[in-house]
């Protein structure tokens, strides 16, 4: 029979596929408690998505303003999120952003100053 | 006209355009790919295939079309996405999703090669594997059908919302009608079980895609979605079930890697219809780099295993840094699977839906849903499966603290 010990939580944690999930659904729950709306919350974790370099958007989806994470489960906060950003810049760069990804050369998108700079801010080069 | 039995719709009609697609070679295919992978070997009657699955949703979509309001959509065409829906699944089907990720750390060139041959150009995925290769196969190896691929790339990987993709991707679509009602059937259990001619006629989907229930329907709401609940919970993230597939994950990865599985199996047409579960159990029994992996499935030799659930998962993986991901798969990968991990998360997504009480229409998606129906707690499982003490012990080491009981 198999061999079944529970465990409590680790000091140092470390985890294999689909941490994607947990990692961005813990980001989309500061953001919440921080005060931003659910649509700004979920377009700023496609944004730091993508300036962390993760190549797997499987589980977003664009929404009518902005882009949101499908499989965003209420988690805790752990790590604070210190980013103070305009909810209508992210929406809209994340919404873009979107349409330059999954439109490949038709995605041609015109970005405002204020969108690059973010895109700049958060080191997206895309 | 042809009229298939079938033991949860009893009868799926399809007609002569319909038939010739199922007659060709690569919808064939799915009868030699099992819906849930490893599933059998802990539920033992659960072998049914993509093949049936593919005719049920076909099935439900028809009817779902057929009390539709508005039918600005190309019906034809629709009914032949949720026919063609899993067309690009491989062997044990979303295990072959994870032998990809696995493979994605163990051979980075080899996993980028197989995405660019199928189509897959820019660096960022938005569907899944066999979403993407599903498009590909229409669209290179099977005939006529460009429309159908062309109707996928929009709802799978743009995402475009809409009727269509309620149709086949969302909360209630047509997929989820059926692959709970057959998974129940065929598991044994009796939690997926749903009055699909009820839901039918008390859900509605408005123009913009939404999904309208009335207050007599709140309950049928309420009764799939914790029906899809606890198949999650108890069926499809059972821990034995989930690390057999990752066994099988891990080994199918290597097998890519060391080329016993070549690039062209799984991208080039002329292999891909002949790329089934059976190519894959072949290779294992065949191979002794593979044996391990062999007794674990054939001669049922276990894993130990040591499980983290709710709130510990929670804690566990929400803390996660993503700098350390690949460092973990590196230990993964140099244990040559002797060690495994399997994580499952159970909730109750509900979007796109709209409850019409007294006349007034309440979009769920835009209030605090836990008002008006009921919503369970997620469940999250961590299931680490190991051969060996010793190689557990190197990952108690080097992952987690020395805070066990």
């Amino acid at each position: 029979m198999y061999n079944e010990i529970h465990l409590v939580l680790p000091e140092h944690i470390l985890f294999m596929i689909s941490l994607q999930r947990f990692r961005i659904s813990s980001i989309i729950s500061c953001l919440i408690q921080k005060g931003y709306d659910e649509v700004t919350a979920h377009s700023v974790s496609f944004l730091l998505a993508l300036s962390e370099g993760d190549k797997d958007l499987s589980d977003f989806e664009p929404t009518e303003d902005g882009v949101k994470y499908t499989q965003f489960v209420e988690t805790q906060c752990f790590n604070g999120f210190k980013l103070d950003l305009p909810s209508d810049v992210v929406k809209s760069l994340a919404k873009k952003l979107w349409i330059k990804i999954t439109d490949g050369s038709r995605g041609e998108v015109t970005f405002t100053e204020e969108e690059l700079n973010l895109m700049k801010k958060l080191g997206i080069n895309i | 006209m042809k009229r298939i039995r079938d033991p949860i719709h009893g009868y799926v009609e399809l007609d002569d355009e319909i038939l010739k697609i199922v007659d060709n070679e690569f919808f064939q295919r799915l009868r030699y790919i099992k819906q849930n992978g490893l599933a059998y070997l802990v539920f033992p009657s659960a072998n049914h295939t993509r093949f049936e699955h593919s005719l049920g949703t076909f099935h439900i979509a028809s009817m779902m079309i057929n009390n539709l309001e508005s039918k600005d959509i190309d019906v034809d065409v629709m009914k032949k996405v949720a026919l063609l829906h899993d067309i690009g699944h491989l062997p044990f089907s979303h295990t072959f999703e994870d032998a990809m990720k696995i493979l994605f750390y163990m051979d980075n060139s080899k996993y980028m090669e197989i995405m660019s041959k199928i189509g897959v150009k820019t660096p960022y995925e938005t569907a899944k594997f066999h979403e993407y290769l599903g498009i590909f196969i229409l669209k290179n190896c099977m005939e006529g059908l460009e429309d159908v691929a062309n109707k996928m790339e929009e709802i799978y990987v743009k995402k475009k919302g809409g009727i269509e993709k309620s149709l086949i991707s969302s909360t209630f679509d047509a997929d989820r009608l059926d692959y709970l009602q057959r998974d129940s059937y065929y598991f044994g259990v009796r939690y997926g079980l749903i009055p699909l001619d009820r839901i039918l006629t008390v859900m509605r989907i408005n123009s913009s895609g939404k999904y309208v229930f009335d207050s007599k329907g709140r309950d049928d709401l309420e009764h799939f979605l914790i029906a899809r609940y606890h198949m999650y919970s108890a069926v499809y993230s059972h821990p034995v079930k989930g690390l057999m597939d990752m066994v099988m994950a891990f080994a199918i990865a290597k097998m890519i890697k060391d080329n016993v599985i070549s690039v062209e199996d799984l991208t080039s047409c002329e292999k891909i219809v002949n790329f089934t579960d059976d190519f894959i159990l072949m290779k294992l029994k065949e191979n002794q780099s593979y044996r391990q992996f062999y007794e674990t499935i054939y001669k049922r030799i276990k894993y130990k295993k040591k499980i983290l659930e709710d709130q510990d998962a929670d804690n566990f993986i929400s803390k996660y840094p993503k700098e350390k991901e690949k460092e973990l798969y590196d230990f993964i990968i140099r244990s040559d699977g002797r060690l495994v991990i399997y994580n499952s998360k159970t909730d109750m997504p509900v979007e796109n839906v709209i409850l019409n009480i007294q006349g007034k229409e309440i979009d769920l998606d835009k209030v605090d849903k836990t008002k008006y129906i009921n919503i369970p707690k997620c469940r999250i499982k961590i299931v680490i499966g190991y051969k060996d003490d010793e190689t557990y012990k190197e990952f108690e080491k080097n992952y987690l603290s020395n805070k066990l009981i």
